[in-house]
């Protein structure tokens, strides 16, 4: 491509060189830019494909001993870890979405964890248990919001056979969780972990009974 | 001659040296029945000390069965339902989601009793009384299992009969 002969005359001449460079490269330097760009692009994406599988791993959680101390033993003595079949669902399987542009999103978002990592928010029994509700409740949100698609990855509702389920069990999955009205973790709260203290969390109605005293006797029963 | 007073005295401290030698005896024979090695079994049964035992298999809960009838007025009733994974803590209590009074008409559940709303001094309270709070105290999942020890029991209904 020509440059228009007025502005030959208005640019200065280095300027004027340049435009002929890069307009009639060379043919080599394009396809050695273009095999470039291929392959530091191959590298690029399947390194960072490849980190963020790896940081997704059951062994990456624990490397953290706030993770393998407090949820993992805990997740232990579930269903989800070990059970008949031998399926086992690890940490990502709930906690990070498998559909792509998701999981980008829940890893950007769990950068702030490594603050929390970094300042020790959580990093003795004590301390956990403090942070156990506000955890928790962050979970069920996200999982509220979303339908419970993490739990959808493998729980298919299309294809539980309500007959092999127990009687209550399929009364409510084919009614409540059938109209859209609630989703699994309404019902399924503390299926993997210890809960935190539940009192006032919809349908936990039940006061603590334990030694804080909040049972308070009716003035009205005497 | 021995007078008729003498006579008894003498026949009376015959006859209580003679009990007494007599339980004594009987006594001693006892203690000798006694004697043999007591047989006390274990848990881990007759598997010499030395020795592993072999584990009873595990035992298996049915995922939901039919109620079984009641044996006795005020009987916790078993449940008829597996309840694996079931957290009672005092942080949350999983058989209140179905079984409180808030939420046993809404899940068609059986509501705990009223006893179970009261103190021991009878004053009702606005939630499950703490010493009720462990549900599985009283109440197991139920099984048709042997009896681990053998017992005489029989029904309530039994007594109408007698």
């Amino acid at each position: 491509m020509k440059l228009p002969a007025f502005l030959t005359a208005l640019l200065p001449a280095f300027l004027h060189r340049y435009w002929k460079i890069f307009t009639r490269p060379v043919a080599l330097a394009l396809w050695i830019i273009l095999a470039f760009g291929f392959f530091s692009g191959i590298i690029f994406w399947g390194g960072f494909n490849t980190l963020m599988e790896a940081s997704n791993t059951e062994a990456f959680c624990t490397t953290c001993h706030e993770m393998h101390d407090n949820v993992f033993q805990e997740l232990k003595t579930t269903i989800h870890f070990s059970n008949r079949s031998g399926v086992r669902a690890s940490c990502p399987d709930c906690h990070v979405p498998h559909e792509w542009t998701h999981k980008i999103v829940r890893k950007v978002q769990a950068s702030k964890e490594l603050w929390g990592k970094i300042t020790g928010k959580i990093d003795t029994p004590i301390k956990f248990e403090e942070h156990r509700l506000e955890m928790a409740k962050r979970e069920w949100q996200r999982m509220k919001e979303n339908d419970s698609r993490e739990c959808r990855n493998c729980h298919n509702f299309e294809f539980m056979d309500f007959t092999l389920q127990a009687n209550r069990a399929a009364a409510l999955h084919s009614t409540a969780l059938a109209s859209g009205k609630f989703t699994c973790i309404d019902c399924h709260k503390g299926i993997a972990h210890r809960l935190p203290d539940m009192e006032g969390i919809e349908g936990w109605q039940t006061e603590r009974a334990g030694p804080s005293g909040k049972n308070k006797t009716n003035p009205h029963s005497q | 001659m021995t007078n008729p007073a003498q006579l008894i005295v003498r026949v009376l401290m015959a006859t209580t040296l003679v009990t007494v030698i007599i339980a004594f005896a009987a006594k001693e024979s006892e203690t000798e029945t006694t004697s043999d090695p007591v047989r006390v079994e274990s848990l881990r049964g007759p598997t010499p000390i030395d020795e592993e035992g072999k584990p009873p298999p595990v035992a298996k809960y049915p995922k939901q069965t039919d109620p079984y009838p009641m044996q006795y007025v005020g009987q916790p009733p078993p449940i008829p339902h597996s309840i694996r994974g079931y957290e009672i803590t005092a942080n949350s209590n999983k058989c209140m989601m179905c079984h409180s009074w808030q939420n046993s008409v809404r899940m068609k559940a059986p509501k705990i009793g009223i006893s179970h709303y009261m103190d021991r001094d009878g004053n009702v309270l606005a939630d499950v009384a703490p010493s009720r709070y462990n549900c599985t105290q009283c109440h197991v999942v139920q099984a048709n299992a042997k009896p681990l020890v053998p017992n005489t029991f029989s029904p309530v209904d039994s007594l109408k009969k007698q």
